[in-house]
C-alpha cells in the first residue's frame, strides 16, 4: 500500500510468485505431524477390527489382574488373620480342656 | 475460479488439518507476495525474507493444528504474528545488510544516472525507517505497506489500539524529521554545486 507522503517513496519489494510455486512443490509430499490423539484416530479408521479386539485383550487383561489382586493379601491382612487363627484355636483348646475338666468333675 | 478458491482461509484451513494439500496451495498463492513484502520491510534482503515466508509455510503445512481458529484470530492475523515474530528473530541474529543501501553506495559512483538517484532516495527512507525502534518499524510495516487494519495490527503485535496509535505517530514524527533533514542537506549540495 502506498501512501502519498513521503512514506510512498519506498521501493516496491519484488515479486514473489516463484517462492509461491517453490513452497507449494517442497510441501506436496512432505508428511503431517499429527498429534498421539488424531493417530489414535487414525487408526481407529483405517483397522476398526485389529483396534476393538486390542481394546478387548487390554479390558480383559484389565479384569483379571484386578480380580487377581483383590484375592491377593495384604501383609496386615495376613497377620490379622493369622493373630484370629490362632485367637481361635486358643479358645478352641480352652473350651476342650474345661469340658475335660468339667467331665472328670463329674465322674 | 474453483470452489477452493472460494473459500475463506479458515475454511481452507480446516481442509488442511485434513491433509488436504490443494486447499493448503490455495492459501500459499493467495498469501505469499503479501507476507514476503511485510518479511521483506522488515529484514531488507529478499533471500532471508523468502527463507522467513517458507519456513513458516512449512511449519503450517506439518503441523496445521497450531492455529486454533476458536480462539477467535483469523488466519492472516495469526500468519502475520509468526512471520514479524520470526523475522525480527532473524534481524537480531544476524547483522543487518539492506540491499537498498547497497544501491546507495553504487549511486555514489552513477550520479548522473536518475534511475540512482531515485534509488539513493528509496535507500535515504529506508535507512531512515531502519534506524527506528523495532516495535515502530512493525507499526509502519503493518499499517502503512501491509494495509492491514489498525485492530488487526494491534492484535498482530498484541498491544492496544491506543499503544499502537503512539508508536505510528512516533514512527511517522521521527521520520518526517529525518527525511526533511535530508532534504534540506540535499538542497544545500545542489546550492553549493551551482
Amino acid at each position: 500500500m502506498q501512501q502519498d507522503n513521503f512514506l510512498g517513496n519506498r521501493q516496491e519489494p519484488p515479486m514473489a510468485d516463484k517462492l509461491a510455486a517453490r513452497i507449494i512443490y517442497e510441501t506436496a509430499h512432505m508428511p503431517q505431524q499429527k498429534s498421539w490423539i488424531e493417530q489414535l484416530k487414525d487408526l481407529i479408521t483405517m483397522r476398526p477390527a485389529q483396534v476393538a479386539f486390542a481394546m478387548l485383550c487390554l479390558v480383559a487383561l484389565s479384569v483379571i489382574i484386578l480380580s487377581n489382586s483383590s484375592e491377593t493379601s495384604a501383609p496386615m491382612q495376613v497377620a490379622s488373620m493369622q493373630n484370629e487363627d490362632v485367637y481361635e484355636d486358643f479358645v478352641t483348646l480352652y473350651e476342650q480342656e474345661t469340658l475335660t475338666f468339667l467331665v472328670a468333675d463329674l465322674n | 475460479m474453483t470452489s477452493y478458491d472460494e473459500k475463506t482461509d479458515e475454511d481452507l484451513m480446516a481442509l488442511v488439518c485434513s491433509g488436504d494439500h490443494r486447499a493448503f496451495s490455495v492459501l500459499v498463492k493467495r498469501h505469499t507476495q503479501k507476507f514476503f513484502n511485510l518479511a521483506y520491510r522488515t529484514l531488507g534482503n529478499e533471500k532471508d525474507a523468502e527463507d522467513i515466508v517458507q519456513d513458516s509455510f512449512t511449519k503450517v503445512w506439518r503441523k496445521p493444528t497450531l492455529y486454533k481458529p476458536e480462539r477467535g484470530a483469523k488466519f492472516t492475523t495469526w500468519f502475520y504474528r509468526i512471520v514479524v515474530n520470526a523475522s525480527i528473530d532473524l534481524k537480531r541474529k544476524n547483522k543487518p545488510v539492506y540491499g537498498l543501501e547497497e544501491q546507495m553506495v553504487d549511486g555514489d559512483y552513477i550520479r548522473q544516472d536518475e534511475k540512482m538517484v531515485v534509488a539513493e532516495e528509496y535507500a535515504q527512507l529506508e535507512s531512515a525507517i531502519q534506524q527506528l525502534p523495532e516495535r515502530q518499524q512493525t507499526a509502519l510495516n503493518l499499517c502503512y505497506y501491509q494495509g492491514v487494519a489498525q485492530k488487526e495490527a494491534a492484535d498482530i503485535m498484541g498491544v492496544g489500539v491506543k499503544a499502537l496509535e503512539s508508536l505510528l505517530s512516533r514512527a511517522k514524527a521521527s521520520l518526517k524529521e529525518q527525511y526533511s533533514n535530508m532534504k534540506d542537506e540535499e538542497k544545500q549540495v545542489s546550492y553549493a554545486a551551482r
